[in-house]
Formats: structure tokens, sequence, C-alpha cells
């Protein structure tokens, strides 16, 4: 027994119960269980006051009151609790205490997943709190144990998600003082974003509880690959690879493709571009991410070395497999390999020319941020380009256009014309990024 | 156990580190010196492995610290020059979650808690919360955690900064001996006196650049020169206009009528600069060479001239 306590006790994470000592200890969290208690209790009192009891609307009480619970769940679970450890983790870089916690023997992902886990239990705590007024529910009458089962799971799924984005946000702040924040919001608010589009696209649709899992399943795998994330931008830069995160974006996006690789006829057109856009853009959207602090590191490589590899082609390969896997998915569907192609090219175009400009500034401006700000703006020059081929409705336009600049998000045929005048900005951007790294190389090597 | 070759480091465009190259023999402890901005925390930060080397290659114990950083962070024990404390934790619990995280187990987890709580006589703060201590009880704490995993390289960033007399003497007791121990201690500040007494090893360093690294004795540096104490009895301030016009005196400084002058005696004898001197209206009572110190040889090899030392 004493042996088993003993590994049981090597097993808990060091931060998962200093972040909870200190949570019981501080004031927050006690606010947060008030409110857990207290909110739902109003919303009864409430429904009660109004008098719906008497007017034999129990049913409708019981549907309010869980409508009001799930409701504080969501805000405190997946909003305060998640913005709270990030906070934390903040405060924490900023002081300094960082630096101490990543020179002890804990590897990268147990620094990340620790604090996520004490930011789970906390999330845990609350729903605790509010089982039994869900159960009061069920007692009232108008809502089944089923569609309170479903809710919490989800609104679970999501508070974890929200609580490993906000934490990867945070760490954030490690790669660039100036983006932490900035990346903490843009990470809860792309949780948002991915639960209500996803959410959008199985409303109405014919799939039921096969669509929950779906949904959750995509959740879960966005929670993990935004631990890894967290873990491994706490990985020494010279031997951070982002491997796992990686490996995490691919599962997801093996899992998010689900319904193109089962074939299900169910899909409309539209729903399977949306599908395909989604995946696409959320690998592009890493995929500059990845590249920005591949570009960023190596002042100690070899001439040669920048010159070959600076850490961006790894990125560059992995987009173009995960490319050509959709791209094969896409032709068993019927879907035009060009868009896939069109992706590729759009991506070895933007980075290779926000590389050439973020070498192009002085060695003070050539931050992360600027990087990605580079990115930003050709994304939005891109989009204004297309913008006004659109409502000029001049097809000339597009073309002339395409020589120069990848255009073309909208017009996704494979044909000889689409893939020539592909031709050209894969290789401005190819070329984009040689000259960046040769000059990187002359400017380190002298 | 140390070795630094060629190592460069930029900040933007300001260069901090320029070729930096020193050796730090083991079981030593070796003074780290420099005045502020010299560029000593940005060295043990990549020491660390905090920071990442420009260029040049930086090795503990054959390590290298951007190859095996891993292995690197298990063998060294680091104390920042500044650093926040938790809120919400006790003495007891900062120290027992630094030991769960450099995965000490069960009885042994127990026994290294009070092993450092005792070496840095903790014991009586231990129910204490960490952000209530005092600046000399925060860094005895800092040290506890630092030698926690048993090092075999201290690294240690201005500890004695801020901290009154008493909490000096208490911190450089336990430098002592932690070296007693045949731990390596590598120890930064930019106050000589802190470490003159105890470092059997020195590194100074000046603008980025190393100007001296071994042993502290001056004569190991080619550029020293001789030290005089000289007691006035006459205007101090003609003594220092006087003095410091004359390209044989390498440094000034001293108050309260004596003068600490550093000469360098290839280019005038002693007694060529004080016949000049008497002939300018300076009246001394007493002229003595003096023993050199820490102070000197930092004076020495960064070649300064100045009214004040560099602190």
């Amino acid at each position: 027994m004493p042996r088993l306590a003993e590994r049981a006790d090597a097993l808990i994470n060091p931060l998962m119960l200093k972040e909870t000592y200190q949570g019981f200890r501080s004031g927050a969290l006690r606010v947060i269980a008030s409110f857990a208690l207290i909110l739902p209790l109003l919303i009864l009192g409430s429904f009660l006051g109004i008098g719906a009891y008497e007017k034999n609307e129990v049913e409708e009480s019981g549907r309010g009151l869980f409508t009001g619970i799930m409701s504080a769940l969501v805000v405190l679970g997946a909003l305060f609790a998640p913005v709270r450890a990030a906070q934390q983790l903040q405060g924490e870089i900023k002081s300094h205490t960082t630096d101490l916690i990543l020179l002890t023997a804990m590897t990268p992902w147990q620094l990340a997943f620790g604090r996520f886990q004490a930011a789970v239990l906390q999330v845990t705590l609350l729903f605790a709190l509010a089982l039994p007024f869900q159960v009061a529910c069920v007692a009232i009458g108008g809502v089944s144990i089923e569609v309170i089962v479903e809710a919490v799971v989800a609104t679970f799924a999501v508070s974890l998600f929200q609580c490993a984005a906000a934490l990867t946000g945070a760490t954030m702040y490690l790669v660039s003082r100036r983006l932490g924040g900035f990346a903490t919001v843009m990470a809860v608010g792309y949780g948002l974003v991915v639960m209500g589009v996803l959410q959008a696209h199985v409303r109405g649709s014919s799939y039921g509880a096969e669509a929950s899992v779906w949904l959750v399943s995509i959740l879960l795998l966005n929670t993990v690959l935004f631990l890894r994330l967290s873990a491994d931008l706490l990985t020494p830069i010279s031997t951070r690879t982002f491997a796992w995160s990686k490996a995490c974006l691919a599962a997801l996006l093996a899992v998010l493709f689900m319904p193109l690789w089962l074939g299900d006829a169910r899909l409309t057109q539209p729903e399977r571009f949306r599908l395909l856009g989604a995946g696409l853009g959320l690998l592009y959207l890493f995929g500059f991410g990845w590249s920005a602090t591949a570009l960023r590191r190596t002042e100690a490589a070899s001439r040669w070395r920048r010159l070959l590899d600076d850490g961006y082609d790894p990125t560059l390969v992995y987009c173009g497999a995960i490319n050509a896997l959709v791209a094969g998915v896409a032709a068993v569907r019927g879907w035009p390999a060009g868009f896939a192609c069109l992706f590729f090219v759009y991506f070895v175009f933007i980075t290779g020319l926000a590389a050439l400009v973020h070498g192009l500034l002085p060695k003070t401006s050539r931050t992360t941020q600027a990087y990605v700000n580079t990115v930003a703006l050709l994304l939005g020059i891109e989009a204004m380009g297309t913008a006004m081929s659109m409502s000029t409705n001049s097809p000339d336009l597009v073309q002339a256009l395409s020589m120069v600049f990848p255009i073309g998000l909208f017009a996704p045929r494979f044909n000889s014309a689409t893939v020539l005048s592909y031709v050209v900005p894969l290789q401005i951007g190819a070329a984009a990024i040689l000259l960046a790294r040769w000059r990187n190389a002359r400017v380190a090597h002298g | 156990m140390i070795e630094i070759r060629g190592l460069c480091k930029r900040f933007g465009d300001f260069p901090v580190l320029q070729d930096v190259t020193f050796d730090v023999p083991r079981g030593s402890i070796c003074g780290f010196i420099g005045p502020n901005g010299a560029g000593k925390t940005t060295t043990m930060r990549v020491l660390a492995t905090l920071e990442e080397p420009g260029s040049g290659s930086v090795k503990i114990h054959g390590l290298d610290v951007q190859r095996d950083v891993q292995r690197v962070r298990r063998i060294i024990g680091y104390l920042p020059d500044y650093y926040g404390t938790y809120e919400n934790l006790t003495v007891a619990d900062y120290i027992e979650f630094f030991a769960r995280a450099f995965q000490l187990q069960g009885a042994a987890r127990e026994k290294r808690c009070r092993d450092v709580v005792e070496f840095t006589e903790l014991g009586p703060l231990l129910d204490f919360p960490v952000e209530g201590l005092s600046k000399g009880q925060k860094q005895r704490l800092g040290l506890a955690r630092a030698v926690l995993s048993d090092p075999e390289l201290l690294i240690l960033d201005e500890p004695a900064a801020g901290l009154d007399p008493r909490a000096r003497i208490e911190l450089r007791e336990l430098l002592k001996a932690l070296a007693a121990r045949g731990k390596t201690v590598f120890v930064s500040s930019h106050i000589l006196s802190e470490l003159a007494d105890f470092i059997d090893w020195v590194v100074i360093i000046d603008r980025g650049r190393i100007r001296h690294a071994g042993r502290p004795e001056l004569t190991d540096s080619p550029s020293a020169g001789v030290h005089y104490e000289l007691e006035l009895a006459s205007d101090e301030a003609l003594a220092r206009r006087f003095l410091l016009e004359q390209p044989s005196v390498l440094a000034l400084d001293g108050d309260d009528g004596t003068l600490h002058v550093e000469l360098n005696e290839d280019a005038e004898k002693i007694e060529e600069l004080l016949a000049r001197l008497i002939m300018a209206g300076v009246r001394f009572r007493q002229v003595q060479r003096r023993k050199v110190d820490l102070e000197d040889v930092f004076m020495a090899v960064t070649n300064r001239r100045s009214d004040a030392p560099a602190r």
C-alpha cells in the first residue's frame, strides 16, 4: 500500500497541486463558486416569483432554470476560468517565476498539462456545484436527462478547449511580450468561432447524435493541439520543432474531414466547400505561425544551414503533404485538386514575401509580431484584389492579377490555365524565401 | 566545469557580449564581476539555458547549453537577480513544490527538503507566506530552491544585491559552506568587496568583453599598476587635480584626506611623482605601498581612470 501511495503521489503534477493550493487559498475561486451557486438560485427564485409555478407552467420553469444554469456555466467555465488561468500564467512570466520552473526536471508537456489540469479541476468543481440544480430541473420537468447530459458534455468540452486555448495564448507572451494579451484574446475568440461555425454546420442537418460526437471529438482534439502548442512554446528554441503540434493538427484535420472520408452523400456542395475551406484555413493559420517562429531562429547556425534549411522547410513539407492528402480526398469525391494546389501556392507566396520583408526590417524590429503583421497585410491586399475583381465582374482582371498574385480563391477549378498562373507566384515565393535566407546568412556571418 | 569560447550576443543592434571566452575550473568559487550593463546577467542566463547564445560555444561539464538543454538543466542551480514569488504559498509549500518539480519522490523528497531547510536556516519560517518574507529571507529561500536538486554548478546572479549587512554576512557564510561541499559556484556582483574574501577564481567583464579570467591575484594581469596610499596634509582637491593630469596615474580614488593611487611604474617612479607633487604645493603626512585587492584588479584590467570605484 505505501508503495502504491508513493506511485500515485509521483503521478501528481506539481504545478497542478500548486495552482490548486493557490486557487483555494485565494478569494477568486470562492467568488466563482459563489456565482455558480447563487446564479441558479436567483434564476429559480425569479421564475417562482413571476408565478410560473401557479400558472401550471411548470415545464417552462424547468427549461428556464436549465437555460440559466447552462448560461452561468458557459460564462464561468468557458470564459472566466480560462481567462483567470491565462492571467495567472502571464503574471508568472512577467515576474520571472516561469524561468525557475523551466529549470526544474519537468518536461514542457508537464508544465503545460499541469496548469491545464488545475484549470480543469476548477471547472469540474463548478460543474459539480451546478449538479443539484440540474437534478432539480429534471424533477421540475421540461428537460430530459439526455438533453442535460448532452449539454453538460458539450459545455465541459468547450470549457476544456477554452482553458487550453487561453493558456497557449498566455504562453505566447514568452515568444513576444507584445503578442501576449492579444494572443490570449485571439485564442479564446478562435474557440468561440470554431464552436459557432461547427454548430452552424450541423444545426438542422440529419446527423443527430453522430454530429454531437463529431463536435466533441473536434473540441477535444483542439484542446490537445493547443496544449501541445503551449508545450512547444515552452521548449527551448534550439530544440523546438513543433512536431507534436503538427501531428495533433493532422489528427484534428483527419477527424474534421471525416464526413468527406466517409463519402457521406448527405453533405451538400456548400457544406463540403465550407468543411474543406475551414480545414485548410486552419492548416495555413498554424502554418503561418510556425513559419514565423522558424524564421526568427538560427542566429547561431552555419551559413549553409541558413541557406538550405532555417527550420521553415519542415513546415512547408508538412503543409504540402496535408495538401496532397486533402487533394486526394477531394479528387475521390469529385473535387478539383486545384483547390489544394492553390492553397500551397498561396502559402509559399505569402510566407516567402513575408520572410523577405521581415528580413529587410532593421534587426530591432525583426520580431514575430512584425512577421505576423506582414502576413496579415499581404492577406489584406490579396482579399482587396479579389474583392475588386469580383465587384467589377472582370474575369480578365482575375486572370491578369493571378499571373503575379495567387488570386483565384473563388475559382478553384483545375485546368491548364490556372496551373500555369500558379507557376509565377510559386516562383516568386520560392525566390523570396531564398533571398531572405541569403540576406540572413550575410547579416549573421558578415 | 564552465567552458565558453567566442560567445557573442546582440539585443537588436546592440552587442551585449563580444567574443566572450573564459574557463572556470571545477570546484572553484568564481566571482563574475563587472559594472552594471557589462553583460553579466546575459552571460549567466546563457549558461542557465534561458537565453540563446548568438554565436560561439558554451559548455558546462562538457555539455553544450544549446544541444543538451535538459541535461545541462539537471546539473545546474540558478538564482536570478530578480524573480517574483508566489502568492498564497507558505515557505514549506514553496520548497515542497520545487522538490516535486525536481522529481524527488517520497522519503527522498522529505529528507532533501529537511536538509535544505536546515542548511539555509529557514526552519522558523516554514509557515510564513512567501510574499511576506524580507529580501534576505527571500534570497535564502531562493538559494534553498537552487540547491534542492543537489546541482554540480550554482549560478548566482547578484545574490547580495539589496541585502542589509547581516543578511550579506549570512549569505557569504552559506556560499562558503557550499564551496566546502565541493560545489562549483559562479557568482556575480558589482560590489567587489562582497566577493574578495572567498573567491578563488575571477572573471572580469566590461562592456561585453572579458578583461581578465584567472586567479584574483594582480600578478596575473599584465596591465596592472602599483598601488599607493597617500595621506594628505594639504588641500585634497589640488592633489586630485594634479594627479588626474599625470599620464602615469592609472586610477585614483579615496576620500577624507587619503588618496589611493594606481601608478604605472614603467612610465614613472613614485619618488619622481612625489617630487613633482611637492613642487605643485601638495603636502602629505605619509605614503605607503598598498596591498592589492580585487578592486585593484578590477580597476587595472578595466583600465579606468575615475574618482569613484566601479560600483
